[in-house]
């Protein structure tokens, strides 16, 4: 499909994007409410532009993917100069706050992300929405895997954390 | 009632192993199945990972058609670089040999060509029904036709000439410049002026006499006797010790040799 693909057939680009482009849209929607879909847009340009030259299987696709998606954020960070959005108050407020997991949204469940480093939330989203695996989000944000594999631990303690923490606030309530 | 989630908050939270939480974020872990404190990490996690489904994202075929025709002209513009890199070096030849044989044929027409040149330029542009004069005037000593490696070399009349040379400089009774003109001479076939102009030391004139002991007889008569009044002045303004010197040179007093 991907050699397809690189030869500019629709019907192969039609299944890249429409496999890819959803987990793309709400990885960067999660770090970029404002302009995720604008990134996405310009992430898939890139690849358009860049197929013909990429060599590998569809695995190093969707790494190559995200890791456009991961350069197009950060030049946007860096243009912009500003840090990401959503502090984890908002959850506090949320409208349904007598069950803190019940009915838990995808939007509410990644302010809990907005929460963690930035580092971390980034490992977590590129492994639970990306759906690559330790290895492959080692090889997109160029760290070795054991690091990432320490990283994410520590980015689930701290969300049970705010979790437990979050909860506690509800039952004092 | 206390929901799932409550007794997960009411658990002790146990440290998280490495491998748990990779299996954690793989989405392998239920939140049932989650270790105590997690289940709601879990919950979290499936939400955040929870796919849209297969619904068709929207503007889908629009932008399908927009990546193909961006991929198709990088395409072009990959393998347009190469051609790209090579047209300006065939203009450039393709002129260069417009020119030169533009120009080779002009000079063929004008008849001016050396010999030879002329003789190939006129053979070549008959090929093709063009009309140039063949070997010309202008050839002088250049062979009119081509040589090839095979033919014998050009034979001249100086060859032994070294030899010549030698053995009347090695046996020759004459000296200075008539030796040298007679070696010219003979190497320049007699084109040679070397010597004509020349005179041996005898024929240079005679000697110039010099007074040597008459410099400053000269030089009194010559200035009207004002180089005397200058000396006789520095031996009075001296005291007489202007000519001290002269006079312990002629004592013997004098420190040169």
């Amino acid at each position: 499909m991907l050699s397809a693909a690189q030869g500019g057939a629709e019907w192969a680009l039609s299944a890249l994007y429409r496999d890819l482009h959803p987990s793309l849209v709400r990885l960067l929607l999660a770090q970029e409410p404002a302009e995720g879909e604008d990134l996405a847009s310009d992430v898939w340009v890139d690849v358009a532009r860049g197929l013909g030259r990429f060599q590998g299987d569809e695995s190093a696709f969707r790494c190559w993917l995200f890791t456009i998606a991961r350069r197009r954020l950060i030049d946007l960070r860096r243009s912009r100069a500003r840090r990401r959005t959503a502090p984890v108050d908002h959850f506090i407020d949320r409208p349904d706050s007598r069950d803190p997991f019940a009915g838990v949204e995808t939007g509410e469940a990644l302010m809990y992300l907005a929460a963690l480093p930035p580092a971390q939330a980034e490992i977590v989203l590129l492994r639970v929405v990306g759906g690559l695996d330790s290895y492959e989000v080692a090889a997109v944000t160029g760290r070795k895997p054991g690091t990432v594999r320490v990283m994410q631990k520590r980015a689930l303690e701290r969300l049970a954390e705010l979790m437990s923490f979050d909860a506690e606030v509800h039952v004092t309530r | 009632m206390s929901s799932w989630s409550d007794l997960d908050t009411e658990m002790e939270r146990l440290p998280l192993d490495t491998n748990t939480a990779d299996r954690l974020l793989a989405g392998s872990i239920a939140p049932e199945d989650a270790p105590p404190g997690y289940a709601g990490v879990a919950t979290l996690l499936a939400a955040i990972g929870d796919s849209p489904g297969a619904e068709e994202p929207a503007g889908a075929s629009e932008a399908v058609a927009s990546l193909g025709a961006v991929v198709r002209s990088s395409q072009t513009q990959i393998t347009r670089p190469s051609r790209r890199s090579n047209l300006p070096r065939l203009k450039l030849a393709t002129a260069f040999v417009t020119v030169a044989l533009a120009g080779t044929t002009g000079l063929a027409f004008a008849d001016s060509l050396p010999g030879a040149a002329q003789s190939v330029a006129s053979s070549m542009l008959a090929t093709l029904g063009v009309t140039v004069p063949g070997t010309n005037s202008n050839a002088g000593d250049h062979p009119n036709v081509r040589g090839k490696s095979s033919e014998t070399a050009v034979t001249t009349s100086d060859s032994g000439k070294g030899s010549e040379i030698s053995e009347l400089a090695t046996s020759t009774d004459l000296t200075g410049v008539a030796k040298g003109a007679a070696i010219s001479t003979l190497a320049s076939d007699g084109k040679s002026k070397a010597g004509q102009n020349g005179r041996t030391a005898s024929t240079h004139g005679a000697p110039v006499d010099t007074p040597d002991g008459g410099g400053t007889a000269t030089a009194d008569t010559a200035s009207g006797g004002q180089s005397s009044d200058g000396t006789a002045t520095a031996n009075t303004a001296s005291d007489g010790h202007s000519v001290a010197g002269s006079d312990n040179a002629a004592d013997g007093l004098s420190h040169g040799p």
